[in-house]
């Protein structure tokens, strides 16, 4: 292995994303403006809950649905930038350029999935901190469950970004389904709009969604409920993850032209 | 031993019922410079992306340093530089000096930073984003690239094209300095010009196939094509006419000329006699005369 090499690539990879205008925007500012909007509009409303001991939590809407944050971080990481980013790399040659050296192609996914892992836990830091400050945010669950649970999301709908990155050959034809995609999920998880507020066939119907399923688990573990509470929701994240580990390989391409 | 670091036989590479190139076999020496030469859509960047191992050959074999290439991709491009057909693959907000340091950690033993700098004269654009360097100091920066291992053979796809001649002339120069220095570059090209002037032996490629192999000064020899007089053409002249001159060697009809070959300025009195003229254009015989000569079309640098 060589760290020197893992290093650069990591650092050029870093760069090239933060230089990209829209990428940079959604990733780091979009969140923070969304949780102080949202936030400032619906946070501090009165929220009630029941631990699994029995014990009711009063507390505010936010220390409730901080996680549906969260888990539009990943989603916007996850099936916005990452098949943005790969096919718009894939199209301009960059990968082929790569292919030109001696270094080894699984570093370049590889190295890439650090980097957004690492973009994805200072946005969180970023918004948690924000959230803790300004609308006393509280957290009620226990910090392994809560971090194996934002892994197990990470990585699976990590996986279904770089599927979606190699399906395309054009970055934009990628942008667009990759948008469609997003924003579809976005707003029928229950991250933007709580999914109670949905009329019943909708609230049924969004379970269909991977992303409900992610704002659910997220939200379990948050308010430290119980397994049998949330293992319907992180079966379902981890069977999409595994699909996106099966088909990825099949349809990811380091070159345009094939 | 053998001296060659490339040697290709019988590739062939078809795209459904496109065939891009076909029954090419060649051998590259150590410390030449071989020349791919051919108009665009010739085969020149498919035998080299086969040669590089980023495409799979149809038929044939590929050995590159006595390695097939697809099966031993990052031991051969530690030792090997390879300068892509085209500029903009580097990502636009990328720096010059980041890309270097990219390419840097990728080898064992690199040039130094400086080093690289100075080879494709960027010392002071090393703060320059790629995408707004000109087409000369980007295609610069990429062959910098591929120098930076320290490798014994480059592989360049159209190093020079789309550039103004000055760009032209500081690759070569660079490109000539390597080779002095005991290095082997296998080079595309679709300038017939540089390739006459810079490469030892060139392979002159036409529709994926093996036009003319050779050195580029013995083949004109072999043809004995020295002189080319151009005579303009008249009812009265006819090929066997032309032929039956002493010092006439080689003949061919471009639109309204005869394109005369000879090895001696001989051959420019014996026409003026012959058609009666007192003047008749005269000029040295080039590379893409020959190419005129074994594909019976003038050279053009696009798809024909």
């Amino acid at each position: 292995m060589n760290f020197k090499m893992m290093r650069t690539l990591f650092r050029t990879d870093l760069l090239i994303f933060v230089r990209e205008p829209a990428a940079a925007f959604f990733t780091f500012a979009f969140p923070v403006l969304l949780l102080s909007i949202l936030g400032e509009i619906f946070g501090r409303f009165p929220f009630q809950f029941t631990l699994p001991d029995g014990t009711v939590v009063d507390t505010t809407y936010i220390s409730v649905f901080f996680p549906g944050f969260v888990a539009f971080i990943i989603a916007n990481l996850a099936l916005q930038s990452a098949p943005i980013f790969l096919a718009s790399q894939r199209t301009t040659g960059w990968f082929r350029m790569l292919q030109l050296s001696p270094l080894r192609l699984s570093w370049v996914i590889i190295i890439r999935v650090v980097m957004y892992f690492a973009i994805f836990v200072f946005s969180y830091a970023v918004m948690f901190v924000l959230a803790r400050q300004i609308f006393d945010l509280r957290f009620f669950g226990q910090l392994l469950p809560f971090g194996l649970a934002l892994l197990l999301c990470f990585v699976s709908f990590g996986s279904i970004g770089f599927l979606l990155g190699g399906l395309f050959n054009s970055a934009s034809t990628t942008q667009a389904v990759a948008s469609i995609i997003f924003f579809l999920m976005y707003f029928t998880s229950g991250s933007a709009i709580p999914r109670d507020q949905f009329p019943d066939w909708l609230f049924r119907a969004t379970e269909l969604n991977p992303m409900t399923h992610v704002v659910d688990l997220l939200i379990a573990v948050w308010t430290g409920q119980a397994f049998d509470q949330l293992w319907v929701s992180a079966l379902v994240v981890a069977l999409v993850g595994v699909a996106g580990f099966v088909l990825t390989p099949l349809t990811f391409r380091w070159d345009a032209e094939g | 031993m053998s001296d060659s670091v490339i040697e290709v036989a019988s590739l062939a590479k078809h795209y459904g019922d496109v065939t891009a190139v076909a029954d090419v076999s060649l051998q590259v020496e150590t410390g030449t410079i071989f020349g791919l030469v051919g108009p665009n859509g010739a085969g020149k960047s498919t035998t080299i992306e086969c040669i590089e191992g980023l495409r799979t050959p149809s038929s044939g074999t590929v050995r590159v340093l006595s390695q097939p290439p697809r099966q031993h991709r990052r031991g051969l491009f530690r030792r090997i530089g390879v300068l892509p057909q085209h500029n903009e693959l580097l990502p636009a907000r990328l720096r010059v000096g980041e890309a270097v340091d990219l390419w840097r950690s990728f080898y064992d033993n690199p040039l130094s930073k400086d080093e690289t700098l100075a080879l494709c004269g960027l010392k002071d654009r090393r703060k320059t984003r790629t995408s707004r360097l000109s087409g000369g100091q980007r295609r610069r920066l990429m062959i910098a690239l591929a120098q930076v291992g320290r490798p014994r053979l480059l592989i360049l796809d159209e190093p020079s094209s789309g550039l103004d001649p000055v760009a032209r002339y500081n690759i070569w120069r660079n490109l000539n300095a390597f080779k002095e220095q005991g290095g082997t570059i296998l080079v595309s090209t679709h300038y017939m010009d540089e390739a006459e002037e810079h490469c030892d032996q060139l392979c002159l490629l036409d529709h994926g196939r093996i036009q003319v192999l050779g050195n580029p000064r013995r083949l004109m020899e072999e043809r004995r094509m020295r002189i080319l007089v151009k005579v303009p053409h008249t009812p009265d002249l006819d090929r066997d006419r032309l032929l039956a001159l002493d010092h006439a060697h080689q003949v061919e009809q471009v639109e309204n000329e005869w394109f005369v070959f000879g090895a001696t300025d001989r051959l420019y009195g014996e026409l003026k006699q012959l058609t009666n003229r007192e003047f008749l254009e005269l000029r040295p015989a080039r590379l893409e005369d020959l190419y005129l000569m074994t594909t019976g079309r003038a050279y053009r640098t696009g798809v024909d």
